[in-house]
């Protein structure tokens, strides 16, 4: 048995060093502008700052005048089930490859909105991280965007992408 | 008998692991945010797991399949499917809206019970290979009656 063990860990001990190999050579880890390898996620903070909030009556009007751009970090399910009018799907755990559906269509001052679901919900958090490590420093969370919207009785739509 | 069962496992479990591994080393990233929903690690260590694990579980399975240190191989995967049970069980009983992030992006549904059988079968798998496969060899063996099995 303590022949296995030591096997086993070897198994473990190599495999660790060919992961940690393979991942310093590799550069197809990130879309363009993203910082490759490490770290492939961003870790959440406790709480968001004042200027990372928007509010719901900021949010109605910035997207009347429709100088904000609303991104959705739900699921696409979630997404195709219903979202914002005119938002933009863009899914915190499919990050790397959605993001170039929609990095065509910002600038890089752009007014950017990213909700979920829920007072709890973190994904619209991870997105903005995400997002201003790229550069885009105008970035804002609707907090319980979905929930909100829905309950102040503004534009919903359904189905994929706009 | 116990030989071919034996074999046939050894396929099943290791060809599983390879699977799901192989569809996670190409896409570190989104098992990065898989582990990171779990919220069970501390965020120091997600990027090393979605970097390390996929390979672990490659190299087991591979060792398995082909029958290099059977016994060792199975004995990584059981405690994987050990640590995935866990992990499962935390997020149902949590419950949390996550994807399993098994077998990467696939099957992205809900995490549920269906995960959690997945990995009772092949926990069940290795923990049976684990008890079986003492005698290990590199290549073929030899049953008592002199007749050449598969490896």
């Amino acid at each position: 048995m303590a022949r296995t063990l030591w096997r086993a860990l070897m198994i473990v001990a190599a495999s660790l060093l060919v992961g940690l190999g393979v991942n310093a050579f590799r550069a197809d880890l990130a879309p363009s502008g993203q910082p490759r390898r490490l770290p492939l996620v961003t870790p959440p903070k406790a709480d968001l700052a004042a200027g990372e909030i928007v509010a719901m009556t900021e949010a109605e009007q910035l997207w009347n005048e429709g100088v904000a751009f609303f991104l959705d970090s739900r699921t696409s399910a979630d997404y195709q089930a219903g979202h914002i009018a005119h938002a933009h799907s863009l899914p915190d755990e499919d990050f790397a490859s959605r993001y170039g559906d929609v990095e065509p269509l910002l600038t890089r001052d752009a007014e950017i909105i990213v909700y979920c679901d829920g007072v709890e919900c973190d994904l619209s958090h991870r997105l903005l991280e995400k997002l201003r490590a790229l550069g885009y420093p105008r970035v804002r969370v609707l907090v319980n965007g979905w929930s909100e919207w829905r309950k102040a009785g503004l534009p919903t739509a359904t189905g994929a992408q706009p | 008998m116990t030989r071919l069962l034996s074999f046939v496992l050894r396929l099943l479990l290791g060809g599983a692991f390879v699977f799901a591994a192989t569809l996670k080393i190409f896409d570190p990233a989104s098992f990065a945010n898989d582990i990171a929903h779990y919220r069970l690690v501390p965020h120091l260590w997600i990027n090393f797991i979605a970097i390390t694990l996929p390979w672990v579980e490659l190299t087991a399975g591979l060792a398995l399949i082909f029958g290099f240190w059977r016994r060792a191989s199975a004995l990584v995967l059981l405690a994987l499917t050990v640590v995935f049970l866990i992990a499962i069980s935390q997020a149902i009983a949590r419950g949390l809206d996550i994807r399993c992030g098994c077998f990467g992006t696939i099957g992205a549904g809900q995490i549920g019970w269906r995960n959690l059988a997945i990995d009772g079968a092949l926990m069940a798998m290795a923990a049976w290979l684990v008890w079986r496969e003492k005698n290990e060899r590199l290549g073929g063996a030899c049953e008592k009656d002199g007749s050449i099995v598969a490896p």
